[in-house]
């Protein structure tokens, strides 16, 4: 895995390919520690695979995440989510989800498990836009996985979510979405598809 | 990032200048806009530590650009690479493999 943590800013990794290979799930292509601010990282035009676990995992404590460009990058064959967000507190809440995050141009294909998943959120901060768009998710999910869906946003506020062309979500029971918006705190949940293609 | 012209030439440099093991690359002080050549097409089986910031403006861990990016194989390890509380760095153009993945942390 690629491990980052502790206080970082201005970071790239660019133009690399990141193999993963086992059986292991907690095993992580890439995995963000974040127990302190974390700002202006760039992951750009990479190639990232992992048979059994994650492709990029971000954990959040609670601490600033801002200022994030996922672009570009080729997620194939992935035994989870190709990107995922926590916050492994309890919840997030409106002063601790991410913001500034931008995931655009990706490409995702093979993925066994949702190829966007955050339970950490986004939130509004002027001038810090959070967007997701012009994706391609091809494959998503897997006959014997329940619950699959291929953008699943927990606590999103105040993002742009536009043109993603997402093709054949397989799941054993519902949902089976192509992008679908939860508010825990509110019981309520969205399907909702913006300017995208099914 | 931009690569001006000074990028370049040292882009013309690296050849020579290529390091032979990684590992020198977690005791090096980062200075600001130095690139850091690691040879194409060799393999590394020892983690890529990140052990300095650069100075206010990217530094580069870099491959050349011909041939088979670099490998770093982290079996046996946490990671193949690490940036633990580093700042102002960019890791390109590398091959970055984990073949054993047990549990760690």
């Amino acid at each position: 895995m690629t491990s980052i943590s502790g206080t970082n800013h201005n970071n790239t990794i660019q133009r690399c390919k990141i193999v993963v290979t086992g059986s292991n799930q907690s095993a992580y292509s890439i995995l963000m520690y974040i127990t302190n601010p974390f700002y202006n990282w760039n992951i750009l035009n990479n190639e990232i695979t992992n048979t059994s676990g994650q492709g990029l995992r971000v954990e959040a404590f609670g601490d600033s995440l801002y200022d994030m460009n996922i672009s570009q990058n080729n997620f194939h064959d992935i035994g989870l989510q190709a990107i995922r967000f926590i916050d492994v507190k309890s919840h997030a809440s409106s002063t601790s989800s991410p913001y500034g995050i931008s995931i655009d141009h990706n490409i995702f294909t093979d993925i066994q498990r949702s190829a966007i998943e955050t339970t950490a959120g986004m939130r509004y901060v002027e001038k810090h836009l959070n967007y997701i768009g012009y994706n391609t998710a091809l494959r998503i999910g897997s006959d014997a996985v329940p619950n699959v869906n291929a953008f699943q946003l927990n606590w999103i506020r105040s993002a742009i979510i536009e043109h993603n062309y997402i093709d054949t979500i397989r799941t054993s029971v519902p949902d089976g979405d192509g992008i679908i918006l939860i508010i825990p705190s509110l019981i309520i949940t969205i399907c909702v598809i913006i300017s995208s293609s099914i | 990032m931009g690569y001006g012209g000074r990028h370049r030439h040292k882009l013309r440099m690296a050849p020579d200048n290529a390091w032979k093991t990684i590992s020198k690359v977690q005791c090096i002080v980062l200075s600001p806009g130095r690139f850091h050549p690691v040879q194409a097409g060799e393999i590394w089986r020892e983690p890529l530590v990140i052990s300095n910031s650069g100075i206010r403006e990217p530094d580069h861990i870099w491959s050349i650009r011909y041939g088979a990016l670099p490998k770093i194989v982290g079996s046996g390890s946490d990671y193949a690479l690490s940036v633990d509380s580093r700042n102002n760095v960019v890791v390109q153009e590398l091959n970055l493999i984990m073949t054993d993945t047990r549990r760690l942390e």
